[in-house]
């Protein structure tokens, strides 16, 4: 490994604030719970006709109202995406109880935003000719209108990006506000991700065989969220959103904040493989693990908990498992996954990391959703029920189809 | 703490002047205008037919064939920029270690124009007859994955998504990958290509020119597309002394802020543009007086040219009419998601040749701009170091600094 490559991350950076809009309702607290109970939240989607495909479940978000942070007339003007958003990022904003916002901003990893708009906007013109084309769904075509949303409406002055890496663009997300608040290029970044589920992707997804399928359609085993599971076959999608709120952690500490967890180091990477391919070589992600464990001074060995990408993707799970494998020598520590209970989305690692807080600060791992017999093959240490353990530091990764990794690594206050 | 510097040592380009990153300097130089009347689809009802349309689109040869299959038209700028950038670099990209290189792309439309295809063939046909794989460029990463397969990098990759300023942004956030050690070499900048969808909403919302953009002109109506490619080397500075690599100018810093005004409309006071002109200048530690050029966002709509003009006079004060200021979108269009990038290329060459580019197409100046926006012709001047700014939609903007570098 180059020495350049290993670099120490100059700064550790605090997690002050969380907030989430998830299957599990509204709040940081009811995704905690929610992960305790082992309860899965994929159910059949009732919000649009999945009857011509041979997929029919998903993980909608339960009961929200953004009314309180965003007023009536102006929410029936946003979007499904940008209304989680917002929601979710006033609560981490609240919960770190950042007043300060004109050095403050936010990074937003999706991967649906923008989708949904994009095919109504072409319906309409396809139907009416161009000069129908409705103005005002335009901006919503693209994928950076929920982070624009959260600036506008709770006063985020500060950088505004919007990261798309697939299934790992809220770890993306995280790893990039890191770096900028590391060349001090933000005083806070809420950072995170976001994402609606989107009839005209999961349809996209079911034709292209990346879902988990009906029996009948599988031949095999139930539809199901089933990560690491023997009988997983494919992911389920989700929806909702998660942020943390980052500063370093000297401001925090001078301002006085609650500190929740460290984010002591981070790294993105990729495999070499085509667009929404599954890498067939574990190695380079095992590198960028090793990367990610190395900025945070820290060794593998060093590592309690692992909360990993894994969604039941028959080809994702076995190579992110077998980077963990590299990683960690052979013995990588106890791992779980939130796509269980609350699906596949871009809002999935933001999801893991807030899990990740709350487990460093209670010593407790949340057991997998829907899982009942754990793939001997994978060769991790996985399990459906809560394990309680003192943990130190613990690893968040968000592997995904096209190739491209992130990791975190997160200690306790 | 100690950043690393940041040196730029490879361009390359795609844009409708030409092939390269010199054929479009050449162009932007000579005053030439890209625009023309478009013939990738119909603009029978619309407002505006126009647009700088690339004629022909490089064939990406050196792409892995299944890759150059499903590539759309963006991916081929893309990697056709992408080879020219790394081979002006001097770097094979499978002779480097793969963890110290990275992609950090800005999108925009990205492959929407075929996978528009897939939409309407959906809307057509159903679902289970519409041919799912034209919308294998449907995620705004799809460009960043195919440039990672083609280059075999395993270091920090990410893909910003900010409409207008996305490019400008990723380069910015390249920088940071280098400067706080993440990675020494990264491919930066951004690709992107007209599409129905974007040129029909942006007439939708009355933004564009019917004849061709004239910025900052009193009788301005708006922009023109454009689409292109800007590919840059980014490199940790020691790293390229050390391997005796020429060096084209300096990533000096850059800035990022919100509105948090409007959702398609900027901040009319400038307030936006003006601090993130600022966050662009205390990054990069240069102050106002070392700024010898700058490259406008100047898409020549009403409001942009107007609050950029006023944010300009607010971080420059006094001198900001003695500081030369231009829009080549008024040559290779709005690019979107490759604007910035396009225009960091220029701006790269503006600093290392020391000739600024004109704005065509400014005849009668709007009271309103009365900046020297070099109209017509380009200049020969000695540029220290200038400032790129990019606005975009949301109000999310952004700004590089370039700085020169003398041998």
């Amino acid at each position: 490994m180059s020495g350049a490559a290993v670099t120490r991350a100059a700064m550790k950076i605090a997690v002050t604030g969380i907030g989430a809009v998830t299957p599990f309702g509204e709040g940081a607290a009811a995704l905690w719970e929610g992960l305790l109970s082992g309860v899965s939240q994929v159910r059949p989607i009732e919000r649009f006709d999945t009857s011509g495909l041979r997929s029919h479940l998903g993980a909608l978000v339960g009961p929200h109202d953004p009314r309180r942070v965003v007023p009536p007339l102006s929410l029936r003007r946003l979007d499904a995406n940008s209304r989680f958003s917002v929601l979710a990022a006033a609560q981490a904003l609240e919960t770190g109880d950042l007043a300060a916002r004109e050095r403050a901003g936010i990074v937003l990893g999706t991967n649906s935003a923008g989708i949904g708009p994009v095919a109504e906007f072409l319906g309409t013109i396809r139907a009416g000719g161009g000069a129908a084309a409705p103005p005002i769904l335009f901006p919503y075509t693209v994928a950076n209108a929920p982070a624009s949303q959260c600036a506008l409406h709770l006063g985020l002055r500060g950088p505004n990006l919007t990261i798309v890496q697939k299934e790992g663009s809220s770890c993306g997300a995280l790893v990039t506000a890191s770096r900028i608040l590391a060349s001090g290029g933000a005083a806070a970044l809420v950072a995170g991700g976001a994402d609606d589920l989107v009839p005209q992707l999961y349809e996209a997804y079911d034709r292209v065989g990346v879902l988990s399928r009906d029996a009948r359609a599988s031949g095999g085993a139930a539809e199901g969220s089933r990560p690491f599971d023997a009988a997983r076959n494919g992911m389920v999608l989700g929806e909702g959103a998660c942020f943390l709120l980052l500063e370093p952690e000297p401001s925090a500490r001078a301002r006085g904040a609650r500190v929740l967890a460290i984010l002591e180091g981070a790294a993105l990477g990729r495999a070499p493989v085509a667009p929404h391919g599954v890498p067939r070589d574990p190695a380079p992600w095992a590198r960028m693990i090793l990367r990610a464990i190395a900025s945070a001074g820290a060794e593998p060995g060093g590592i309690d908990a692992v909360f990993a990408s894994a969604n039941g993707s028959q080809g994702l799970d076995a190579v992110e498992a077998a980077a963990l494998r590299i990683a960690f020598h052979g013995l990588p520590p106890p791992a779980t996954s939130v796509r269980g209970a609350i699906g596949e989305s871009g809002a999935g690692g933001a999801a893991s990391a807030a899990a990740a807080c709350f487990a460093l600060a209670s010593g407790r791992i949340p057991g997998t959703a829907g899982l009942v017999r754990p793939d001997p093959a994978l060769g991790l240490d996985v399990a459906p029920s809560v394990r309680a353990r003192p943990l130190a530091r613990v690893l968040v990764t968000g592997f995904s189809s096209g190739g491209s990794a992130a990791a975190l690594v997160l200690a306790a206050a | 703490m100690i950043r690393r510097r940041v040196a730029i040592t490879g361009i390359g380009a795609v844009s409708a002047l030409g092939g390269t990153a010199s054929l479009t300097w050449e162009g932007l130089v000579a005053g030439r205008c890209g625009i023309r009347p478009v013939t990738l689809f119909d603009t029978e009802g619309l407002v505006a037919h126009n647009a700088a349309e690339i004629g022909t689109v490089p064939p990406a040869w050196t792409l892995d064939g299944a890759l150059r299959k499903r590539a759309s038209r963006a991916d081929r700028m893309a990697v056709s920029a992408c080879d020219e950038a790394l081979a002006d670099a001097g770097i094979d990209p499978r002779a480097i270690d793969p963890e110290i290189g990275g992609i950090v792309l800005g999108a925009g439309a990205g492959g929407l124009f075929e996978t528009e295809g897939y939409y309407l063939d959906r809307i057509a046909r159903g679902v289970a007859r519409a041919r799912v794989t034209r919308a294998w460029g449907f995620s705004p990463s799809t460009t960043t994955d195919l440039l990672g397969a083609h280059l075999g990098f395993e270091g920090f990759t990410t893909t910003v998504m900010t409409a207008c300023s996305s490019s400008t942004i990723a380069i910015g956030l390249a920088a940071d990958a280098i400067r706080t050690g993440a990675c020494d070499v990264v491919v930066t900048g951004g690709a992107d290509a007209l599409s129905r969808l974007t040129f029909t909403g942006f007439c939708s919302l009355r933004a564009v020119d019917p004849d061709r953009c004239r910025p900052f002109d009193r009788n301005r109506r708006g922009m023109t597309l454009g689409e292109s490619a800007g590919i840059l080397v980014l490199e940790d500075m020691a790293r390229a002394r050390g391997r005796g690599a020429r060096i084209r100018a300096e990533l000096l810093g850059y800035g990022a802020a919100c509105d948090a005004h409007h959702v398609t409309a900027p901040d009319p006071s400038g307030d936006g543009a003006s601090r993130t002109m600022r966050a662009a200048l205390e990054d990069a530690k240069i102050s106002a007086d070392g700024i010898d050029y700058i490259s406008a966002h100047g898409t020549a709509t009403q409001f942009n040219d107007e609050a950029e003009t006023r944010a300009i006079h607010q971080v420059f004060g006094a001198r900001a009419r003695e500081i030369p200021v231009s829009s080549i979108k008024s040559m290779v269009g709005h690019c979107l998601g490759a604007a910035g990038a396009i225009e960091a290329v220029a701006m790269v060459l503006t600093v290392e040749k020391g000739i600024v580019p004109p704005t065509v197409g400014l005849r009668d100046p709007d009271p309103e701009c009365d900046l020297d926006y070099v109209p017509g012709k380009a200049r020969v001047r000695p540029v220290r170091a200038a400032l790129s700014n990019s606005f975009a939609f949301g109000g999310n903007n952004g700004a590089i600094v370039v700085g020169r570098v003398d041998a």
